[in-house]
């Protein structure tokens, strides 16, 4: 099978399996890239986490999932489909939601190190928590079928940063839905966290949407020049592949860096999905290519 | 792949043939950013666009995005094929697109 073979996949599947779920994905497509927009408002200098993020995500799953998207039914593909929109929604709250959801976030110790005047930090650091309660609050503008398929939304979409899929209260692996389908949430949040990680290339940031030269940040300045030296992220079969075109030694090492945190997310998605599902993911490491020595 | 533009005043036209693909975005996305400054009417013209992969589909959805605070965007001459592509992923209800 060829890698176009992948492409868009999932949505036709769904489509196949369920017209009625297919359709509801595409009408919440509208609303939720509007939503999605509004990171920018927090955020305005950080790397895309618009819906041209959640299309790479979406792409990302088909070709971790490949062949065994033939496993997943209809119910699993429109609950992941909908987590690769949503999961990133809690980075644009509003005013009026940051306070309400944060009084609903176990934020751990984390103020002991941090201070609650750094608004975009404290989003920043827990959007995934911010994503579900966002998606919670506004489930019935999205019109979800039924309380199963918000769960499963809300916890693979929470998934993204997590490393602990194993707990089967929080994930687990077979949630019955009605019609008989049941939804497998550690394999769905471990593709979405897998994906959302690998999402580095240079294309991820439009050109004529973002203006390099502005940003004054250093921050910034490392994150996007990492992603402008890579230049695609190919998944293969077996590996991840990062094609880099750089002769910065100090670009390099930051992208060594990144790679490094990559393979621990690798290890850590093939652990729980091996460990606790019928799926695996057949990607095992992240090679870097760097395409001014071949 | 193969565009080709023509401009007369604010009006941009964008004619692609072939495929956009993960190979030809990049190229793509480089024609876009060449010419689209100062356009306030931009047409894509897909009468002989034959797929268009997800790394397009960004492109124009990132394109309508920066002609939303600028101009209109429309998309012409669209085949069944590349139609099925807006309709499976929902941008049918993004894009203006007018079928061939």
């Amino acid at each position: 099978m060829d890698n176009n073979s992948y492409d868009y996949a999932m949505e036709r599947r769904l489509r196949k399996l369920s017209p009625e779920l297919h359709g509801r994905f595409t009408e919440s497509v509208f609303g939720l890239q509007h939503i999605l927009n509004n990171y920018l408002l927090i955020f305005p200098t950080f790397t895309d986490h618009t819906a041209l993020h959640s299309m790479n995500v979406i792409d990302f799953c088909n070709r971790i999932i490949g062949p065994q998207l033939e496993k997943l039914n209809a119910d699993e593909i429109y609950s992941l489909l909908m987590g690769c929109y949503f999961h990133d929604t809690g980075m644009g709250v509003s005013k009026k939601d940051y306070e309400e959801f944060s009084k609903k976030i176990d934020f751990g110790n984390y103020f002991e190190t941090h201070s609650r005047e750094h608004v975009s930090d404290v989003i920043r650091d827990f959007h995934n928590e911010f994503s579900g309660l966002f998606i919670e609050k506004y489930a019935d503008l999205f019109d979800i079928p039924s309380e199963e398929h918000l769960r499963a939304i809300i916890q693979i979409s929470r998934g993204h940063r997590k490393t602990i899929l194993t707990d089967e209260d929080e994930y687990p692996i077979a949630l019955p839905v009605e019609g008989g389908n049941t939804i497998c949430f550690p394999y769905l949040s471990a593709l979405i966290r897998l994906a959302d990680e690998i999402d580095v290339a240079a294309g991820r940031n439009l050109s004529f949407l973002y203006d390099l030269d502005s940003l004054t940040n250093e921050k910034d300045i490392i994150e996007f020049g990492k992603h402008e030296a890579i230049k695609d992220v190919e998944a293969l079969e077996d590996r991840f592949v990062l094609m880099i075109d750089t002769k910065d030694d100090f670009v390099l090492g930051n992208i060594k860096k990144m790679a490094k945190k990559m393979q621990k997310t690798v290890n850590e998605c093939r652990s729980a999905v091996i460990g606790r599902t019928p799926y695996t993911i057949t990607q095992k490491s992240i090679e870097l290519r760097n395409i001014n020595e071949d | 792949m193969k565009i080709n533009t023509f401009k007369e005043n604010d009006k941009l036209i964008i004619s692609v043939e072939e495929r956009i693909d993960s190979v030809t975005a990049p190229d793509f996305e480089k024609a876009i950013k060449n010419e689209i400054e100062g356009a306030a009417q931009l047409v894509f013209d897909f009468k002989k666009l034959d797929y268009i992969s997800s790394a397009g589909l960004r492109i124009l959805l990132g394109t309508q995005k920066y002609m939303a605070k600028r101009g209109k965007m429309k998309i012409i001459n669209v085949n069944e094929t590349v139609n099925e592509i807006f309709e499976v992923t929902g941008f049918s209800y993004i894009l203006d697109i007018e079928l061939i």
